[in-house]
């Protein structure tokens, strides 16, 4: 049987982890002198409410490869065969470090995929995956299956400052919508798995009519999540405002982590979906 | 003697008398403004457009008429600024067509020739209207063209064409409310009256002083002073003639202007000057001697030029590139801070030309432009530049800098040129501009009644208040615009502003609106003190 291994960055609920059989390796969250598996450790939530109290900022780290060696090798020793699909190479060493460890486990059960993506794109890619696995598929089969997905998993969001994707070190071309002097809401996304942009908003509500209105655009979906940062509230009302557009699509909602709420800041939210 | 014949010498010698008699007469076209507003300095955008099309002959001893007609219709293109400019080398391009390839023509074919640029100028034009430059020059070429056929000589010719034009400017203030109500004759009208009577000066060597203006009351001369009046006119010319006083003209030039230089002898005399009335200094040299090489070039304009493309970064290709024109320092970092790749400056009082516009979209590093006039003096000047380049050009007609914004706002980086140009198109109506400047003389427009000093405010290019301050004014506009709706509320404080009110204001406009947020931005703006943005 094929298990699925992802990222704490793929932004899983844990019941649905539960459910699926999706082995989740945290990334690492550093603040201070502290440091937290992502998600494990410290919730988006805490995450969020220590970040409003502290001048400091917090570091990323991607998981060790001894960490995805572990994850492997219990499955290995299952009976399983594996498909690990991780944050795009682009912004994170992660799937470096998962594909250095499938070169020490020394396997050909161990298939690594790139997703490009992040949060619940990449969230959608390892569901996919395991929901082949679980229909009996083969190791190439379910692996091919998440690939051909690749071109098809979005992520669209704004956030309230790009700062945070700035000190990170991770803005990428969304380097374009930094030096405003109006007060503007960016819109970025991931493209070729890297933040780029999208375009700008003057007002939050602005920037969240793009948002809508670009959802709309890509036409039928298979999979849909609305993205956020500690924004609970805000994230339900955008989802009934979309809902009535998919009928029949069950829309979930992607709860970022320390991890990636380090590079996006607080606030963040969009929609992270699979064209149909 | 009568002149049967009109060839390119005779086209050439013709424009440079235009240039001289329109440079006389620049500031009572500009004046003619129909607004009390501190805008749309047609007689200037006119001269600079013709001075355009004199310099792209200037260089050519050419008998063949086709030749000289073809490069001045280029050149009037290449300098074409403001509406009127566009139109006026719209008649050039009509003109050239008219002429086709032959090397001289008669009365005849010249009045067809005429005829053939007022055609071409009305279909330029998308929603034509009587009582403008449109009518008079159609009516210049029917009287051009009904002269030609009794006389036969060129001169009469052109004398028709000047006489059918001042009548028809004479009568545009009963075609168009507009003028009527401000007490004026059409600018752009009597700006190409004046052309005609330029090229008449030249072929018959006539008095103009005996030609008669329209009898309509002209508006006075603007009350409130160009901006940067540090610059002023590089004015250069040469006088021809027999035993020229060369050492009177050096000490009346050097009294008159700055930075003068006079040499040449008792049959030239070329003549360097910075002035801030040029047309002072060229018609005191045209009472010494025939003028030539002509030159007026408006130093503000060069000056700001130079500043901005001296601290541009270096390009980098993109998908599509953004040209905007904008007036202001503030302004322009503004919109580079969006996104533009190059600004031009201009605007209010001082249109860039087509050229301009070029200049900028072909130095852009990618094959597709999106190009903001934001201006609507400016709108028709950059819908030319399409067809001028081979590069890919969308013109979202922006006519403020507000609504130039917002349609940076809407630009997708994921959306392609089309895509784009019509998204940031849709966004132009989702803004409404406010714009506060001084009416420059008295007048009455849509039932506000405007005295000369007053502070006056603009909704969406409409005057609809005229008060005591700034702040009297906003608040009037305001009332006007209602109070439904707005998010985002933008004051870009001009160059005049001052430090204390634009705070005044700033805190006027959130009381009147509690639910928006208020942004102070600096535009640097000449002449309008405020622009504000509802959203």
């Amino acid at each position: 049987m094929v298990r699925i291994v992802t990222d704490s960055t793929a932004d899983i609920p844990r019941d649905v982890q539960r459910a699926f059989d999706i082995t989740v390796v945290p990334l690492n969250v550093h603040i201070g002198d502290e440091v937290f598996r992502d998600r494990v450790d410290l919730s988006g939530d805490d995450f969020f409410q220590r970040l409003a109290r502290t001048t400091q900022l917090p570091r990323t780290s991607q998981p060790s490869v001894g960490a995805f060696q572990e994850a492997y090798s219990r499955l290995l020793e299952q009976g399983h065969e594996v498909v690990a699909v991780l944050l795009s190479s682009k912004v994170s060493g992660t799937y470096n470090a998962g594909l250095m460890a499938a070169q020490a486990t020394a396997s050909d059960r161990i298939e690594v995929i790139d997703s490009q993506m992040a949060s619940m794109a990449l969230g959608f890619l390892a569901l996919e995956g395991a929901e082949a696995a679980r229909a009996g598929r083969s190791l190439k089969e379910v692996a091919d299956h998440v690939r051909s997905l690749l071109p098809k998993a979005r992520v669209i969001a704004t956030i309230d400052t790009l700062t945070y994707l700035q000190r990170g070190g991770r803005i990428g071309r969304a380097q374009a919508l930094v030096g405003s002097l109006l007060n503007i809401k960016p819109l970025i996304t991931l493209k070729d798995g890297e933040v780029q942009p999208l375009g700008r908003a003057r007002s939050r509500a602005q920037a969240l009519d793009r948002l809508v209105a670009l959802l709309e655009r890509d036409g039928s979906l298979s999979r849909l999540a609305v993205l956020h940062g500690g924004a609970r509230a805000e994230a339900e009302r955008l989802r009934e405002r979309v809902a009535p557009h998919y009928p029949g699509l069950e829309i979930s909602f992607a709860e970022t982590g320390p991890v990636l709420g380090t590079h996006t800041g607080p606030g963040v939210i969009g929609f992270t979906y699979l064209l149909a | 003697m009568p002149i049967t014949v009109c060839d390119g010498h005779l086209l050439k010698d013709s424009l440079a008398g235009a240039v001289a008699w329109l440079t006389v007469n620049r500031e009572e076209v500009d004046a003619l403004n129909v607004f009390p507003v501190p805008d749309g300095d047609t007689g200037t955008n006119m001269l600079l457009t013709l001075q355009s099309a004199m310099e792209a002959v200037s260089g050519l001893d050419e008998a063949d008429l086709s030749l000289v007609a073809k490069g001045a219709a280029h050149g009037a293109l290449m300098g074409a600024r403001g509406n009127s400019g566009v139109i006026l080398s719209q008649i050039f391009r009509g003109f050239c067509t008219g002429i086709g390839s032959q090397p001289a023509v008669d009365a005849t074919g010249l009045a067809a020739a005429l005829a053939e640029g007022a055609a071409v100028a009305y279909r330029a034009v998308i929603k034509p209207t009587e009582g403008t430059m449109l009518t008079v020059v159609r009516e210049a070429a029917r009287g051009a063209q009904s002269r030609a056929a009794q006389s036969g000589d060129v001169a009469e010719t052109v004398r028709a064409a000047a006489e059918a034009a001042r009548a028809a400017v004479e009568r545009t203030p009963e075609q168009l409310e507009i003028l009527r109500d401000a007490g004026v004759v059409d600018a752009g009208g009597f700006g190409l009256q004046v052309i005609l009577e330029g090229f008449l000066k030249q072929m018959s060597g006539e008095d103009l002083a005996r030609l008669s203006r329209p009898a309509t009351q002209h508006a006075r001369p603007r009350a409130v002073a160009a901006p940067e009046q540090g610059w002023g006119y590089c004015t250069e010319f040469i006088i021809n003639g027999d035993d020229l006083p060369l050492d009177d003209v050096r000490r009346e030039i050097v009294r008159q202007g700055q930075s003068a230089m006079v040499v040449g002898d008792e049959t030239a005399i070329k003549v360097h000057v910075h002035t801030h009335e040029p047309a002072a200094i060229i018609s005191y040299a045209s009472g010494i001697g025939t003028l030539s090489r002509l030159k007026v070039d408006d130093m503000s304009a060069q000056h700001h030029r130079l500043a901005g493309e001296a601290e541009k970064p270096a390009p980098q290709a993109k998908a599509q590139a953004v040209v905007a024109v904008a007036s202001g320092e503030g302004f322009r970092r503004i919109l580079e801070g969006l996104g533009v790749d190059a600004v031009v400056q201009g605007g209010q009082g001082m249109n860039p030309s087509i050229q301009d516009l070029l200049r900028a979209v072909e130095a852009v590093p990618s094959n597709e432009v999106l190009l903001l006039p934001n201006n609507a003096n400016v709108v028709l000047t950059a819908e030319q530049v399409p067809s001028l380049t081979s590069k890919r050009v969308h013109v979202v007609p922006s006519r403020t800098l507000p609504q130039g914004i917002a349609a940076l706002l809407a630009f997708d980086f994921s959306a392609g040129l089309e895509a784009n140009g019509s998204a940031m198109g849709s966004a132009l109506g989702q803004v409404r501009t406010i714009e506060v400047t001084q009416a420059i003389r008295d007048s009455e427009v849509h039932g506000t009644r405007v005295k000369e000093g007053d502070v006056i405010g603009l909704l969406d290019d409409e005057l609809v208040a005229a008060e005591s301050s700034a702040p009297r004014v906003i608040e009037k506009v305001l009332d006007r615009l209602g109070r439904d709706g707005a998010q985002t509320i933008t004051v870009y404080a001009g160059a005049e502003a001052g430090d204390e009110e634009p705070k005044q204001v700033v805190r006027l406009v959130e009381a009147r609106f509690p639910q928006a947020t208020v942004e102070l931005q600096a535009g640097g703006q000449a002449l309008y003190p405020y622009i504000i943005a509802v959203e």
